[in-house]
């Protein structure tokens, strides 16, 4: 570990330059390459550049990027792990019922406010889900593809969820299916529909007090939770705080006028398991697989 | 020894404790974090003894490969492909990745697949040293005793 971060460390100092070396070494001393880094993290602006409808020109008269602040310190990263009881950081089970319990349960979660042409539509594919499951022929999911959840999916942590707080990112990093989503601190958010429709969607965020705020836009159509489908226009913000040391809670509100009639309020509430480690999880070689009916089935020897 | 096959039977309890909780919570075989189990038939369960030709550890879905003993199965099928849930699912209740070899005699509690095809998902497993593992919340109990 020490040996790349020095080299990270290095390689960086050298690009940046004098200037830069000066203004980041308070800050930033002891740390690794900060984001926005050679090799790091790509500022939100220049993500909704590369997606615009004429990048050419645009990314001509767009000014050159700050110079990247960095670290002096060649020291290396404390080494040992240890349990931040103050910080998201560190591993998480999602917290349904049982003891001990947060100091505010989350609340039952309500049907979701969708219009009733898309409670039609949602209605009958759930029927269908049903209807084929009791023929003992279950409809093949994208999970069948080895495809993740994506975001807010993954949010619902079936397996544990870990956080990483580290200078002007936090990162999410769910077990199943290795999905990772990277939320970037006071970073300009880009425009809907100018923004690449992705897995996790675009996420920028602010600390107000103890509370991280959360502004995603940009999930791919693919990603949906709990079969509702949504628009280009979905927008959800997250309000991310701890409610003691041991429990972290994420209000979500998600926001789409062309799917609910108000917005749709959630609460995940996470109990910290601070002696796991989240385990790897390659989609490998699976047995399962989409018939040409588009049925789920197991490849037999 | 001793305490080792103690903390897997506690391993194995505790499994059995949160199939129980997640078999509540399990609407319409939704609950898995990979696929739907609807395609096997876990109202028609049989109890299998063989030798362990393949243990496949590996995401989405951990595999055993069996050769069934003639004489002592219920099917006349040879070979089995018996699906089990996910490492990640697994570990947390006490298995792990070398605890079933290839030649290994085992016998397992299964839900086969409805079509008829030799697979099966797998409700539990019992392993040469007597121990006994559950296949996690969304795989639901084993209905027969081993």
């Amino acid at each position: 570990m020490i040996g790349p971060s020095r080299s990270r460390a290095l390689r960086a100092v050298l690009l940046a330059g004098a200037l830069a070396i000066v203004s980041g070494a308070a800050a930033l001393a002891g740390q690794p390459a900060a984001p926005g880094a050679p090799g790091g993290p790509v500022a939100g602006e220049v993500r909704g550049l590369n997606g615009g409808a004429s990048p050419g020109t645009r990314l001509v008269a767009a000014p050159p990027p700050p110079p990247p602040e960095v670290g002096t310190s060649l020291s290396p990263p404390t080494s040992k792990r240890v349990t931040d009881r103050s910080s998201f950081s560190g591993t998480w089970d999602r917290y349904q019922r049982g003891n001990p319990a947060p100091p505010t349960p989350p609340p039952a979660a309500g049907p979701p406010p969708v219009k009733p042409e898309i409670k039609a539509k949602i209605d009958a594919a759930q029927k269908a889900l049903a209807d084929a499951a009791a023929r003992y022929e279950p409809i093949a999911t994208d999970a069948v593809d080895c495809l993740p959840e994506g975001f807010p999916g993954m949010m619902n942590a079936i397996f544990p969820i870990e956080f990483l707080v580290t200078p002007g990112q936090v990162t999410i990093i769910e077990e199943a299916f290795n999905q990772v989503r990277r939320i970037y601190i006071d970073e300009p958010q880009g425009k809907i529909g100018d923004v690449e429709p992705v897995w996790f969607g675009h996420s920028v965020a602010k600390w107000e007090g103890d509370t991280l705020v959360i502004d995603t836009i940009g999930v791919k159509e693919q990603a949906k939770f709990r079969n509702i489908p949504h628009s280009d226009n979905m927008r959800i913000t997250e309000r991310m705080k701890l409610l003691s040391p041991d429990f972290l809670q994420d209000e979500m509100t998600i926001v789409d006028p062309e799917v609910f009639t108000e917005p749709w309020k959630l609460t995940f509430t996470y109990r910290r398991n601070p002696g796991y480690k989240i385990q790897e999880y390659i989609c490998e070689a699976p047995r399962i697989y989409r018939d040409e009916n588009g049925t789920t089935r197991l490849r037999t020897n | 020894m001793t305490s080792k096959t103690a903390k897997g039977v506690r391993m194995a309890l505790v499994g059995a404790g949160a199939m129980v909780v997640a078999a509540t919570l399990a609407i319409g075989g939704t609950a898995s974090a990979h696929h739907s189990f609807a395609m096997y038939d876990s109202d028609n369960q049989i109890k299998l003894a063989g030798t362990v030709s393949k243990f496949q550890w590996t995401n989405p879905h951990i595999y055993i490969e069996l050769e069934t003993n003639p004489g002592e199965t219920a099917t006349k099928v040879k070979h089995y492909t018996i699906e089990c849930a996910s490492p990640g699912i697994l570990t947390r209740i006490g298995w792990k990745f070398n605890m079933i070899k290839q030649g290994d005699k085992v016998q397992v509690v299964i839900a086969p697949l409805k079509n008829g095809d030799p697979g099966a998902l797998l409700k539990a497993v019992k392993l040469p040293d007597g121990r006994v593992f559950g296949n996690g919340g969304p795989a639901g109990r084993a209905a027969i005793e081993f």
